[in-house]
């Protein structure tokens, strides 16, 4: 859960002029996306996600159940949609969360006194050195499973990587002639820093920012397939997987079947976007 | 890695910023800091999860005793614990115990938590294991195929292939898995674990379907990495040097492109530990594999957090053991990375 790691690789070497145009495409199928989630298909297919239907159980996919149905003949389309609200949810208030708090303290740590340095970064070190999975998990046995704990204990633990990615790009800036150089001819350091460093500074803040609404969703995703995240009967991609795993033994392979799709494209999407990120980072 | 692009202000965020410079003095300063951080981190993450236990609202006295024991009893319990003394009294009693590497008691099972973990921490041990030892090999065998072939349809859908594996999360990976080969073509067990005893065949059956599934994140998250680094160093001059003097392509890739080329692998190796343990709990609840992850999810959902914090501890000293080893492993592999680690 640690995903510093496809920080390293998400950046390829090839630099490409038009990458900007390359992230409005993103941003566009983003956001189409997220359209088509939020209200149209929401239109389209009226079936509650908690309405149970026993003449209906384990009905394989079909025209009136295109994704099937579970045992107590809940539709696994409409859950799946309802799954993608709250793997949004969880999504955006994380990346928020970390990016103001790990983005606040990363920037605080860069240009304060040594010492405010010294300790976000051993506290960030503890907040490192911590397998998430297991905090994350340890943390809802004991306050128990929910939503919030769920979107708490995640933001909690991207909140130090994102310190340490903010505070390396804005130091790396202040090293820079061009810093030196607005220096010399007097500008002001508030006004270095909002016009100067902000801009330079704000391409791998996004990029890691990206990479952690993605995180966010595989690791919703996780807990609540383990029991430890979102609990059900409100549909999650993880516990649709988690009520699939029993039922997918005997043969009702489509009830994890389609949230585990669903997880696939929204990671996808999320990794592509933050690597075309990247690269305009490369080619800059 | 190029450590001049500036792309790699996210990567030097995590890993340190190699600069040039050797002082043995210096090395040796470095690695005893490393080693010297770790109890100290060791003690910060036993105090967060020490706190995080005691802010349940589940009474220990109550899991013990059972909700009919009277209040005497109760207090007999409580007095006997020490459990109304203040949290940080209480924090120093655990140290004392987990010094003498005592966990306490599962107040679900018989057993203490010390005998449940020396039983299921082996089956964990000899998963993560195989799975490291297949993501190596694979990845080593995909990274040098998809360089050698840079640009080419081989090497793209190798990452094709690579993009999607590390975007589907691993359990259902898992459940896929045993629909597969175990369902519908019966080749595999569904679940269970045979221990090596009792054959190392059968041990093999249990073991090669949660390693397998194991390893594919790992492999993808390597081979990227390793793609990209032998790339870099397939393009450098001195192997065109090398091989225009008639030096072999297998002499080249394995005394010298490999060697400096396996520096970042080994960092990200160090990286992705965490997605191997969280991998391994979820992993081995998809193959009802008797480990340490399904010990912890077995006391999430039984309430046991005597249980949940022993497991989450020995992870945690398992996590930062590793990482220390890998740090140390980086400073010898690149000595140059001493002075680089100084902000």
């Amino acid at each position: 859960m640690t995903s510093s790691l496809s920080l390293a690789d998400n950046v390829p070497a090839s630099s490409r002029r038009g990458s900007d145009r390359m992230i409005a495409t993103w941003v566009g199928f983003i956001a189409m996306g997220l359209v088509l989630i939020l209200v149209v298909l929401p239109a389209l297919l009226p079936t509650s996600p908690t309405a149970i239907d026993p003449t209906a159980s384990l009905q394989p996919p079909s025209v009136a159940h295109p994704f099937g149905t579970d045992q107590v003949g809940r539709d696994i389309a409409s859950r799946v949609l309802h799954g993608a609200r709250i793997s949004i949810l969880v999504s955006s208030v994380t990346a928020t969360l970390a990016l103001l708090v790990g983005g606040l303290l990363g920037a605080a740590a860069a240009l304060g006194p040594r010492w405010l340095d010294e300790v976000v970064m051993r506290v960030s070190d503890i907040g490192l050195a911590f397998p998430g999975m297991l905090l994350a998990i340890v943390i809802a046995a004991s306050i128990g499973p929910s939503l919030g704990t769920t979107i708490l204990v995640i933001s909690i633990l991207m909140t130090p990587p994102m310190a340490r990615v903010a505070r390396s790009a804005i130091l790396n800036e202040l090293g820079e002639d061009y810093v030196t150089a607005a220096r010399l001819i007097g500008t002001r350091s508030p006004r270095i820093l909002l016009r100067h460093i902000a801009p330079v500074a704000a391409t791998p803040i996004a990029v890691y920012t990206t990479v952690i609404a993605a995180v966010a969703i595989a690791a919703e995703a996780g807990l609540s397939f383990l029991g430890a995240g979102v609990p059900p009967p409100a549909p999650s991609w993880g516990n649709i997987i988690r009520d699939g795993q029993a039922l997918s033994q005997a043969g009702a392979w489509w009830v994890a079947l389609f949230p585990g799709l669903a997880i696939m494209g929204a990671v996808l999407t999320l990794n592509r976007f933050s690597e075309a990120l990247g690269r305009r980072l490369r080619s800059t | 890695m190029r450590h001049s692009a500036p792309g790699d202000i996210v990567d030097a965020a995590i890993t340190v910023t190699p600069q040039v410079g050797r002082n043995p003095s210096q090395f040796r300063a470095l690695g005893l800091h490393r080693a010297l951080l770790a109890p100290i981190i060791l003690l910060g993450v036993t105090l967060v999860v020490f706190i995080v236990v005691d802010l349940s609202p589940n009474d220990p006295a109550t899991a013990e005793l059972g909700v009919m024991a009277d209040d005497e009893a109760r207090q007999r319990f409580i007095d006997e614990h020490g459990l109304d003394e203040p949290l940080l009294v209480r924090f120093g009693h655990f140290l004392v115990n987990l010094v003498h590497l005592e966990l306490g008691e599962s107040v679900t099972r018989p057993e203490s938590v010390n005998e449940l973990i020396a039983r299921a921490l082996p089956v964990s041990l000899q998963l993560m294991t195989t799975a490291v030892f297949m993501s190596v090999v694979f990845s080593l065998a995909l990274g040098i195929l998809a360089a050698w072939k840079e640009g080419k349809t081989i090497d793209q859908v190798i990452s094709a292939v690579i993009a999607i594996l590390q975007a589907s999360p691993s359990f259902w990976i898992g459940l896929l898995f045993v629909q597969l080969f175990a369902v519908s073509l019966g080749l595999l067990p569904a679940s269970g674990y045979t221990p090596l005893s009792s054959g190392i065949q059968s041990w093999y059956g249990s073991m090669i379907g949660p390693a397998i599934v194991l390893a594919i994140p790992i492999t993808a998250a390597l081979t990227r990495v390793l793609r990209a680094s032998i790339a870099d160093e397939l393009a450098k001059d001195y192997v065109r040097t090398a091989i225009g003097n008639g030096v072999g392509w297998v002499m080249v890739l394995s005394r010298n492109v490999l060697r400096n080329a396996l520096i970042a692998p080994v960092t990200v190796l160090g990286l992705v530990i965490g997605d191997l343990i969280a991998g391994a709990i979820l992993v081995e609840v998809v193959f009802n594999l008797p480990g340490m992850g399904t010990l912890l999810v077995a006391g999430v959902n039984q309430g046991d957090l005597g249980v949940v914090r022993g497991v989450a501890l020995v992870g945690a000293i398992g996590f930062i053991a590793v990482n220390l080893l890998v740090d140390l492993i980086y400073l010898v592999l690149n000595p140059r990375s001493v002075n680089g680690v100084s902000k």
